[in-house]
């Protein structure tokens, strides 16, 4: 199947995915909420049943992972994507030595559950094929605990999208029954590649996105926009609470970032590390871009000088045959079908084609 | 910085402007007590970006006619095309004719 074919089945159906990348790690104990605020961007304080997407960082502000966590009772379960679950256990492990002695448990949790994803505009569907009707509800960053099953909403590709959490033993089984029950709806198996496509179209975050460069080093969430997920003034107990990477992250805001991600298309083909121009001057560096088949071109992230990282101006790739012309973009680049879904009201059976799509 | 034409030149302004008058609105309305700019451009307004729900985009809507003096061509943001901080910016630069 090529990624084409997948990308489609993500932007008219469905897409099944085994999400291997995501390492799946268990922090429980008394002082679990207090031992996640000094490890997170974003407060992990919430209400039981919401899914809290954070940032974690090195040090130098870099970051390690993309997170969301989650409160299931008196533990918190971390969703990461960036490293894997061994050396996120061992980084939480080396915080905790840090910061606290106090009782906290980490475990990862991949031994014995299996992340799958359902993205899609009809992943509600075939979701509640497995899980119930209670899917249909949900929100953005919930989540819905089952006895066999925990459900995330928390997709990236701009659609519908649900983690859901399988114990191992009934892996086999809970992929079968989807693959089988998500045939009415046209439900195909898809590639990280091509939920990276869809995560780059819709301008969602990505890890892998992520590469060294020379005109920020190190990248943190200042230049990828990412600050909304970035809380400098929390207390706790009354007192001020930092995290890893704030003090970089501080010491980067004061001295101003040079450069910021923004998002572009091309006409041709761009690789990663190909310096972007505007006439003779070079305003930036390629991050990702791919051939976009929802869009039928390139799409791309940039690190573009911040003096012009702004959409709606012609620039150029420097590519090896000389030069391509680019142009920076607003974001999101594609009109969700998912935005004009009612997972109450509308199914993929009465969906409508052709004209009629909305 | 020749490679820069006045147009260009004149664009970029006009967007900073722009943008620094939407941060502004948004943080006013959502009452972000941190540094303005530090509302990323391509910042989602909804969900997990500043977290505005459909009352919010009601102010967001009374807010540029308001303060900015700017009535966009209608009231739902997902036919404008509105969805981040950015969108709304374009919005705004293109009620002004400033979009290039």
């Amino acid at each position: 199947v090529s990624i084409e074919t997948e990308v489609r089945a993500l932007r008219s159906s469905a897409g099944f995915s085994r999400t291997s990348h995501v390492a799946v790690v268990c922090v429980e104990g008394v002082h679990a909420l207090d031992f996640l605020q000094a490890a997170s961007t974003q407060s992990p304080y919430v209400r039981e049943g919401r899914v809290r997407p954070t940032l974690l960082l090195r040090d130098d502000g870099s970051v390690l992972a993309d997170a969301f966590v989650v409160r299931a009772g008196d533990r918190f379960v971390v969703f990461a994507e960036g490293p894997e679950e061994d050396e996120l256990v061992l980084w939480f492990e080396s915080l905790r030595n840090r910061v606290t002695t106090r009782q906290v448990e980490i475990r990862g949790m991949k031994a014995d559950w299996v992340a799958f994803g359902v993205d899609g505009p009809y992943a509600f569907e075939v979701v509640a094929s497995l899980v119930g009707p209670s899917v249909l509800g949900m929100p953005y960053l919930t989540l819905l605990p089952r006895a066999e099953i925990i459900c995330l909403r928390a997709g990236k590709t701009g659609e519908f999208g649900y983690l859901l959490l399988v114990p191992r033993r009934a892996a086999e089984d809970v992929e079968a029954k989807l693959l089988d029950r998500g045939a009415a709806f046209d439900l195909a198996r898809v590639s990280l590649a091509a939920l990276d496509v869809c995560a780059l179209e819709s301008w969602h975050f990505s890890m892998r996105i992520l590469r060294p460069t020379a005109l920020a080093s190190p990248l943190t969430p200042i230049e990828l926009q990412l600050q909304s997920r970035v809380v400098h003034k929390r207390n706790v107990d009354g007192a001020p609470m930092g995290f890893v990477g704030a003090e970089a992250l501080q010491a980067r805001r004061a001295e101003g970032a040079q450069v910021r991600v923004t998002c572009f298309t091309a006409e041709g083909p761009v690789a990663a590390g190909q310096s972007i121009a505007l006439g003779g001057l070079t305003v930036g560096e390629v991050l990702a871009a791919c051939a976009s088949p929802t869009l039928g071109q390139t799409v791309g992230a940039a690190l573009i000088d911040r003096r012009f990282a702004h959409p709606h101006l012609s620039l150029s790739a420097v590519v090896p045959s000389g030069t391509l012309p680019v142009r920076t973009r607003t974001a999101s680049l594609v009109d969700n079908l998912s935005l004009y879904l009612q997972p109450h009201t509308d199914t993929y059976a009465n969906r409508r084609t052709g004209a009629d799509a909305p | 910085m020749s490679d820069i034409t006045d147009e260009i030149a004149l664009y970029l302004e006009r967007r900073e402007r722009a943008l620094c008058q939407v941060r502004h609105l948004l943080a006013t309305i959502i009452g972000f007590d941190g540094d303005e700019a530090d509302i990323d451009p391509d910042t989602g307004l909804f969900a997990n970006g500043l977290g505005f729900d459909s009352l919010d985009a009601v102010e967001i809507l009374i807010g540029l006619e308001s303060d900015l003096g700017v009535k966009l061509p209608g009231d739902d943001f997902r036919q404008l095309g509105v969805r981040n901080v950015n969108g709304v910016v374009d919005a705004v630069m293109r009620v002004r004719g400033e979009l290039p």
